[in-house]
């Protein structure tokens, strides 16, 4: 049975990037469950992998960040990603080149707190047919996962955690 | 700017579309085509494979045996360098400026500067919370920022606040720090110790209410022009004659010792006014002092060997 909430994490950039820039579109990789560790044994929930688990992924981030580790693969991704996206979305009209400029300055500048990470947590129903099924190929492990690149603002919750394991 | 010569086919495009297809041809290998600005732009879908197989192809014989995750990052490194060929240089600094404008700038970007009013009052306090308010700009547990965006606001002000000692019932406190942003500099211009066992906090208070409250508290009355109270959240002032100084009256008796300090920009003849408060230092000593006192021998008592008597 296909759960009834998707989980995704995020960095808080993610969120400044879509209220600013996008119109107020979010873009989530979700999973069916937070952890996949937390599962019953043998439910098909728990085949999530670790880098698609949104509790590891929240952790991993959360850690880099109160850490100031400047060499986390994860945060230097996320800075090359959003480089790229404001370049295509300014090559394509969807951004004026004052705003690729600050998104692009942004990424330089050595900030934490804009790598925070933040959960989504999306009801599933009313977003059901915009759902992506990620292949097989392109998942980490077994488990089902989806992305969705119009998430509203009203469609979901965005929790900041305040633990570590 | 030469446009490269390893793609020739990006010719056929104007530079800015150009720059468009090679940042999306890195989006598609770096997510394995899973970007959605990918699949946005299907139409694109050929010459990015050709350009992905050309790039491909030359590092892997620049790199022969190179392990394929390695061949993937030097393949995402070429076409960033491609892409920013054909793009328009960055700039920055306007960037920052705006950003920092409207209040979008996260506060661990910015260089902290300490006013110099505010080093005086450190100096008359005795005890010096400067290492906790640069703390509190950094990582923040509540913000409050006022920008261009906001009318009836302060123009470019930011508040931040964070609980120290929580363990501690009757001492914990909020810093409160005020902050003015100019560019990327954040002139620090008050920082003051909130107890909520002298100042009631409560859950959903705005800072401005904070301030407000301890204003009414630990405030004696000053003048700006015709205005006169113990806190100005925002005002406009036309300049007179007299300089700012001069039209600034604070009030207090004779021997007490008063910190006056707002945030206070020019603005052709106008003087903008946020955050004016006037405390009086001597009673905010007096009870800061008090809980650091409490704290002190709350330690001392942590520390004690076993058995010792309290």
């Amino acid at each position: 049975m296909p759960g009834p909430i998707l989980y995704s994490t995020n960095p808080y950039f993610s969120v400044e990037v879509a209220r600013k820039y996008r119109d107020g579109n979010f873009y989530a990789w979700c999973s069916e469950v937070f952890s996949a560790g937390q599962q019953a044994g043998d439910a098909p929930t728990s085949l999530v992998a670790a880098s698609s688990d949104p509790r590891t992924v929240y952790e991993q981030l959360k850690r880099a960040v109160e850490s100031e580790d400047e060499h986390d693969g994860r945060i230097e991704g996320y800075k090359k990603t959003f480089k790229r996206l404001a370049s295509s979305w300014f090559a394509s009209g969807e951004i004026t080149e004052e705003q690729r400029d600050e998104i692009q300055a942004l990424c330089k500048k050595p900030s934490w707190k804009l790598w925070r990470p933040l959960l989504y947590v999306v009801p599933r129903l009313p977003v059901e047919s915009r759902l992506t099924l990620v292949k097989p190929h392109k998942r980490a492990g077994p488990g089902l996962e989806y992305t969705i690149s119009d998430l509203k603002a009203a469609e979901f919750d965005i929790i900041e955690l305040p633990w570590t394991r | 700017m030469q446009a490269s010569t390893l793609i020739p086919e990006l010719e056929e495009y104007g530079r800015a579309r150009a720059a468009g297809i090679l940042s999306r041809a890195a989006l598609q290998v770096e997510s394995d085509g899973m970007n959605p600005e990918v699949s946005v732009h299907a139409d694109e879908q050929a010459i990015r494979d050709r350009i992905i197989e050309k790039v491909v192809a030359h590092v892997r014989q620049s790199k022969p045996g190179a392990a394929s995750d390695e061949i993937k990052q030097r393949v995402l490194e070429f076409l960033d360098e491609e892409t920013s060929k054909f793009e328009s240089p960055v700039n920055e600094q306007s960037a920052i400026e705006r950003l920092s404008a409207d209040a979008s700038l996260p506060s661990d970007v910015y260089a902290i500067e300490l006013d110099e009013s505010l080093k005086r009052m450190i100096k008359d306090l005795g005890f010096d919370d400067t290492s906790l308010a640069i703390q509190t700009i950094r990582t923040p547990e509540f913000e409050q920022h006022f920008g261009s965006a906001v009318e009836e606001g302060p123009k470019a002000n930011s508040l931040f606040a964070r609980w120290f000692a929580p363990e501690a019932k009757d001492d914990r406190f909020l810093l409160l720090v005020i902050c003015f942003r100019k560019g990327d500099i954040l002139k620090v211009n008050q920082f003051w110790r909130i107890y909520p066992k002298n100042i009631p906090v409560v859950s959903g208070d705005k800072l401005t209410d904070i301030i407000k409250r301890f204003s009414d508290a630990y405030g004696t009355p000053f003048k700006i022009g015709r205005w006169q109270g113990k806190y100005l959240y925002n005002a406009r002032i036309p300049v007179t004659e007299d300089d700012f100084e001069d039209s600034l009256k604070i009030g207090g008796r004779e021997g007490q010792s008063i910190a006056g300090t707002g945030t206070v920009s020019r603005d052709g003849d106008f003087w903008n006014v946020s955050f004016a408060v006037s405390i009086n230092v001597d009673k905010y000593k007096r009870d800061v002092s008090r809980h650091l006192r409490h704290e002190k021998m709350r330690s001392q008592r942590n520390f004690a060997p076993p058995g010792a008597p309290d």
